[in-house]
């Protein structure tokens, strides 16, 4: 089964001939650093007691495809996200500050506090708002992609989900709609050793589901950044040509003949090598990036733990664009009541 | 068209005409209007709505999709989010449930969830209600799940008129809209329709009749049962007035209010089952805001506990004989 795995680096890093996707010295460098600090904020997460941060999935091992994915994307493309993926905003640039106002529900928090932590939404980065759910979002890429052709835009929708989203209507509705309309989408499906597999799916791979759908579906070493990138590169010019939608399988479950197993590995290892075959990398470089991240992470807890609270009557902000006559009397009612207010009555 | 022209700037339409007169005029006006959902494309809907859309405006901006309720609100959502003003179809509101997660959970949280970061503007039309012989899956009224929804907004025309005008309010809110439609009378009864540019705002009750002894609270297919309800009431003496709502959400407490403090006596009809109805949260409303004006119980008059019955359908449906019923308890105190 593996031998239609999309692979880029050998286990010692080294690119396999002609495989390796043409980025230049800095955009090597900051994947790298996007992987470093999704690492980095596992660690700062751990950290934290439930009071403060009461719910988080850490990205440990899985960081080779959010940030390969989205290193394959024009900054105008957005992403579709399924929950707990900050290492997709990392790569986008987001500021530690801005996750961690987010993780505790600042006042600076875009979403004002609304959402679990992992819940991200941020429109500076073109991520949408995510949903708890594990496949809802899917054909919101589509219908998102839908729309931007009928506008004339190019913008490709990489969305993501893992393979018991696989398992939702949604995914059904998304890829059959996204096929049918050959939409700008790419759907990558994080196949991680977690899941129990066997209980979402018949299906020996993942991939195999793309074919229903008349679409390329396609298996990529999830532990390889640089074959997450090819793959996801490829799929993204194809939405972008108008050619429709790909299907994405990024595996860190991968068979072994017929053993199933979790191949223990860190994405993080392999590029370091094969960033030291490129003369990009070594220890002490690795170690200032960790440092780097490591002491920016701490500061910004530090500055989210200083924060505010979002304002009392922002609790009946947003349900709709103006206030209601109806939640206008509400805010009034709770105004009475509250200990703690700043609002009017 | 069997619409015909009466006087300048007006026709006399359908509901249906209407709707489907509202839908070309918004997307004349705004390039962003796409309309879609199962046969709404060359078929021009299962009831017409969409006649002649995909002809004029092509493929995309009025297009068929596949048979998947939440697929079509799915993709509603993302169009909605990047920018479009997405206007779907479902075929029947009996339908709905396959899309019931994407509209509570995605469509009306977006706003929310997101801090305003990203907003859903969209439409979901959809034929609802009883009187067509449909039976169980193409007769129900179930509003009351999306009122209860925080961020849904819900809209229900009764005359052609408003029909047009609250759609297009409804496709240029900000917000989404439940723009149900009482499919019963969508060829009964034909009414003057102001050509163009014709906007009715959300959130403001209609007075149908003006009346003094009873108010009348209404919606959809219920508001001419009404009338010929305060018709009949108006041969043994009684002055009713007859109060159609126009929005389920936001409501106009405040015309409701002030008709039912005048009148002193409230009838709630709607054709959903009675428990938990939208009657309910009226006559809440009313036990809230004005109850030492009442002069009797407020009574509900709607359909049954029971699902939506075929053959038995005339007596699960609020009749005009139910509803002086329903009046004549109001003045049995």
């Amino acid at each position: 089964m593996t031998t239609d795995l999309v692979v880029v680096l050998d286990a010692d890093g080294r690119a396999l001939r002609g495989r390796a996707p043409k980025l230049a010295s800095e955009q090597l460098t900051a994947i790298y650093d996007a992987m470093v600090r999704s690492r980095v904020l596992d660690e700062g997460a751990s950290e934290l007691g439930p009071d403060e941060l009461s719910h988080y999935e850490p990205t440990h091992g899985r960081e080779a495809i959010d940030v390969g994915a989205t290193f394959a994307l024009q900054d105008s493309d957005w992403i579709v996200p399924r929950k707990h993926q900050p290492a997709a905003l990392l790569a986008r640039g987001v500021l530690f500050e801005e996750l961690a106002n987010a993780w505790l529900g600042k006042i600076e928090d875009p979403t004002m506090g609304r959402q679990l932590p992992g819940h991200y939404s941020f429109r500076s980065a073109n991520f949408l708002s995510t949903s708890s759910t594990a496949g809802s979002h899917l054909s919101h890429a589509v219908g998102a992609g839908i729309g931007a052709r009928a506008r004339g835009d190019d913008t490709v929708f990489l969305t993501f989900c893992d393979v018991q989203g696989t398992s939702s209507n949604d995914f059904h509705a998304g890829l059959n709609l996204a096929a049918v309309h050959k939409a700008p989408v790419v759907f990558v499906v994080e196949h991680a050793p977690w899941e129990a597999s066997e209980r979402e799916t018949a299906s020996a791979t993942i991939a195999a589901k793309g074919a229903a759908y008349g679409i390329p579906g396609v298996r990529v070493d999830g532990h390889d950044v640089l074959a997450v990138y090819r793959a996801c590169r490829e799929a993204v010019d194809r939405a972008r040509r108008g050619d429709g939608p790909t299907l994405v399988e990024a595996c860190t479950w991968l068979t072994d003949g017929d053993t199933p197993a979790w191949r223990c590995e860190d994405p993080i290892k392999r590029f370091e090598q094969h960033l030291a075959h490129q003369k990009l990398w070594d220890a002490a470089i690795g170690q200032r990036h960790f440092d780097t991240a490591t002491a920016e992470l701490a500061e910004a807890i530090a500055l989210a733990r200083t924060a505010g609270d979002p304002d009392t009557e922002s609790l009946f902000d947003d349900v709709f664009m103006n206030l209601s006559p109806q939640l206008r009397e509400q805010r009034r009612e709770l105004a009475r009541t509250a200990t703690t207010t700043t609002i009017q009555p | 068209m069997t619409a015909t022209e009466t006087r300048p700037g007006v026709k006399v339409m359908t509901m249906i005409e209407a709707i489907s007169d509202a839908l070309r005029t918004e997307m004349k006006n705004d390039d962003r209007v796409v309309v879609f959902g199962e046969d709404v494309g060359p078929k021009g809907g299962v009831f017409g709505a969409t006649a002649g859309l995909h002809e004029e405006f092509g493929e995309t901006r009025c297009f068929d999709t596949p048979l998947s309720e939440c697929g079509i609100v799915g993709a509603g959502v993302g169009m909605a989010v990047y920018g479009m003003r997405p206007v779907a179809e479902i075929q029947f509101l009996d339908f709905i449930y396959p899309a019931f997660d994407q509209i509570v959970s995605e469509a009306a949280k977006m706003r929310y969830r997101s801090g305003g970061e990203y907003t859903c503007p969209m439409v979901i039309r959809s034929p609802y209600g009883g009187g067509i012989r449909g039976g169980h899956y193409h007769s129900q009224s179930s509003e009351a799940y999306f009122c209860h929804t925080p961020g849904l907004k819900v809209v229900i025309p009764s005359t052609p008129a408003d029909a047009k005008g609250l759609l297009i309010s409804s496709i240029r809110d900000e917000d989404p809209v439940m723009f149900l439609e009482p499919k019963k009378i969508y060829r009964h009864g034909k009414g003057e329709v102001p050509l163009g540019e014709h906007t009715v705002p959300l959130g403001r009750a209609r007075i149908a009749r003006a009346g003094t002894d009873v108010t009348l609270l209404a919606y959809g297919a219920m508001v001419p049962v009404c009338e010929a309800a305060a018709d009949a009431a108006a041969e043994q003496g009684r002055s009713v007035e007859v109060v159609d709502l126009r929005t389920l959400v936001p409501l106009d407490e405040q015309t409701i209010v002030e008709s039912v403090k005048k009148t002193g006596r409230c009838v709630v009809v709607y054709e959903a089952p009675k428990t938990c109805g939208y009657g309910a949260e009226l006559a809440a409303i009313l036990a809230e805001k004005c109850i030492e004006y009442l002069e009797g119980p407020v009574v509900r008059v709607a359909g049954f506990d029971t699902p939506f019955p075929y053959t038995l359908e005339h007596l699960y449906m609020p009749d005009e004989k139910r509803v002086l019923a329903g009046i004549d308890k109001t003045f049995a105190w």
